[in-house]
């Protein structure tokens, strides 16, 4: 579940000239000085442009690079060695919708008894709740981020040209059906759950708010043993999204070399176990045959791919990180 | 162009609309007409305020829309629960209730499956007589699916297990309720 942030902007009142916060999204504001009541128009693509405030200073940002750096199972020298050769804020366009999904199912499901009779059980259910929807709207090249941040920060009305950002790719129409699409599916998946065959379905997505959203990162390129590599930092945050770092030689050595002993050593246990226990009692043998397989082959993995280490959703090296992974576009709302 | 500010003025005597937060629906503190804020500016509407059963210091006015649709069912199967006595089906003109507050379906849903099927006898009165009202965050407009949903749901509460049902739903209009609650800390109760 997700809960909905407290997205404020600040708009300026015509009347008064007052600061005006409104909840993103909103077409509808007031004056907290005057109180006149403001209709919030959005830019021509009928879309509200807005940025997270950066919360992390550069000389910030270096620090938590460099914390980074000396975190397992990256090279023993990489904090003290790497050279930073270029750091620069990056703002990343992410479109969004917080909006209501309905679902309706109705159908049937079959299974046949111990009697060999097949027995039919009718089914008609509904889902009703609120999702927050997100997805990245640009091409981020080798930065491997792919999935939205849980928006947390303040919001300010985005000006063209106030700050480096990735171009948008996708358009505000895909973007508005892919996301009512979704948001659809997530209502009919949790209405259809468990019908087997579907007679009738119907599904609704009510939009409240729908908006693209440029967040902050930190992108900070260096240099080790004359290799380039990469951090991405989170700016609000300063948490590590995504990055490339050196392994290092001796911890592949010591996971290969551990990995084949206690592997071998779980295997040849278990397979013996197997071989000499009472029938009842082989399972426990060849579960410490597999459990030997598995270390073995982590051992290997770590060997073989362990030269360098990657952070977030990137190809090749190997993580121990499980940012991004089973993040989805479409979460429910808890208030 | 990223966003422009509007004043909004009441479509009825032209004086600038005042909010003491983001409500869809606005007074006007010159003539006293009620306004519905639609897109990027307003539309009349008149409200019909509920008198509470009894005056309590935790009342609260919640916004309803009554949405007017012509339902018609041309084809439908259900399997077993012959029997509908307690629940009707919903068929021809009928009315919907959606709560407009800014509340999570599932704490409103209960309420419009209520009111929908059972609307309370209560007197109108011609102002909220010093109680709170919660703002509307729902428009007529989008309340219009929601009114679609609850039929359905109502056609799947019935008696029987629906399998199979071809319908048009035709909105015909919408009409502004305003129905008194009781609060007692996070919990809300119909106080009609």
């Amino acid at each position: 579940m997700s809960s909905v942030p407290n997205l404020l902007i600040g708009l300026s009142c015509p009347g008064c000239g007052g600061a005006v916060d409104v909840t993103e999204g909103s077409r509808l504001a007031f004056c907290p000085y005057c109180g006149s009541a403001l209709a919030i128009i959005a830019d021509d693509a009928g879309v509200a442009r807005l940025m997270y405030k950066m919360d992390v200073t550069e000389t910030e940002a270096e620090s938590a690079a460099r914390k980074w750096f000396g975190a397992f199972p990256k090279a023993r020298d990489l904090a003290a060695t790497a050279v930073i050769t270029e750091i620069f804020p990056m703002y990343l366009p992410f479109w969004s919708m917080v909006g209501t999904g309905k679902g309706i199912a109705c159908g049937y499901s079959t299974h046949t008894n111990k009697d060999g009779h097949t027995q039919t059980t009718y089914h008609e259910d509904s889902s009703d709740a609120e999702y927050l929807w997100s997805v990245i709207a640009c091409q981020t090249g080798d930065l491997g981020i792919v999935t939205p941040p849980e928006l947390n920060g303040r919001l300010l009305p985005y000006t063209e040209g106030d700050i480096p950002v990735f171009e948008t790719t996708s358009s505000r129409d895909e973007a508005y059906d892919q996301a009512d699409t979704d948001i659809r599916m997530e209502a009919h998946r949790r209405a259809a759950s468990g019908i087997e065959t579907l007679t009738f379905s119907k599904t609704f997505c009510i939009p409240r708010e729908f908006s693209l959203l440029y967040y902050p990162y930190w992108i900070i390129r260096y240099q080790y043993r004359e290799r380039d590599y990469f951090v991405v930092l989170d700016g609000v945050s300063g948490s590590p999204v995504s990055g490339r770092a050196p392994g290092d030689q001796t911890y592949q050595a010591l996971a290969a070399g551990l990995g084949a002993g206690f592997g071998g050593l779980f295997a040849g246990l278990g397979i013996a176990y197997a071989m000499f226990s009472d029938s009842e009692y082989a399972l426990a043998g060849l579960s410490g045959l597999v459990i030997g397989l598995i270390l073995v082959l982590a051992g290997y993995w770590m060997f073989r791919f362990g030269s360098e280490v990657t952070e977030g959703k990137l190809t090749g090296g190997i993580s121990f990180s499980m940012k991004g992974f089973g993040q989805k576009t479409v979460r429910e709302i808890e208030r | 162009m990223a966003m422009i500010v509007k004043n909004l003025k009441c479509s009825s005597c032209g004086a600038p609309l005042k909010a003491k937060e983001a409500d869809l629906i606005l007074f006007c503190t010159s003539c006293g007409k009620t306004m519905e804020f639609k897109d990027s500016d307003v539309g009349e509407v008149s409200p019909h305020i509920l008198a509470p059963v009894r005056e309590d210091k935790d009342l609260i006015y919640l916004p309803f829309w009554g949405i007017d649709a012509d339902v018609v069912v041309m084809h439908e199967d259900t399997v077993g629960g012959f029997l509908r006595i307690t629940k009707k089906p919903m068929r021809g003109a009928c009315r919907f209730y959606v709560c407009a507050a800014d509340l999570l379906p599932r704490k409103t849903a209960g309420w419009n499956l209520e009111f929908t099927r059972n609307f309370p006898k209560a007197t109108e009165i011609p102002d909220f007589r010093g109680i709170l009202h919660m703002p509307a965050v729902k428009s007529s407009r989008t309340a219009e699916k929601d009114a679609e949903f609850l039929f359905l749901k109502h056609e799947i509460d019935l008696s029987g297990t629906l399998q199979e049902l071809e319908y048009t739903f035709s909105i015909l209009g919408h009409e502004l309720y305003y129905i008194p609650f009781l609060r007692r800390g996070d919990d809300l109760r119909p106080a009609v």
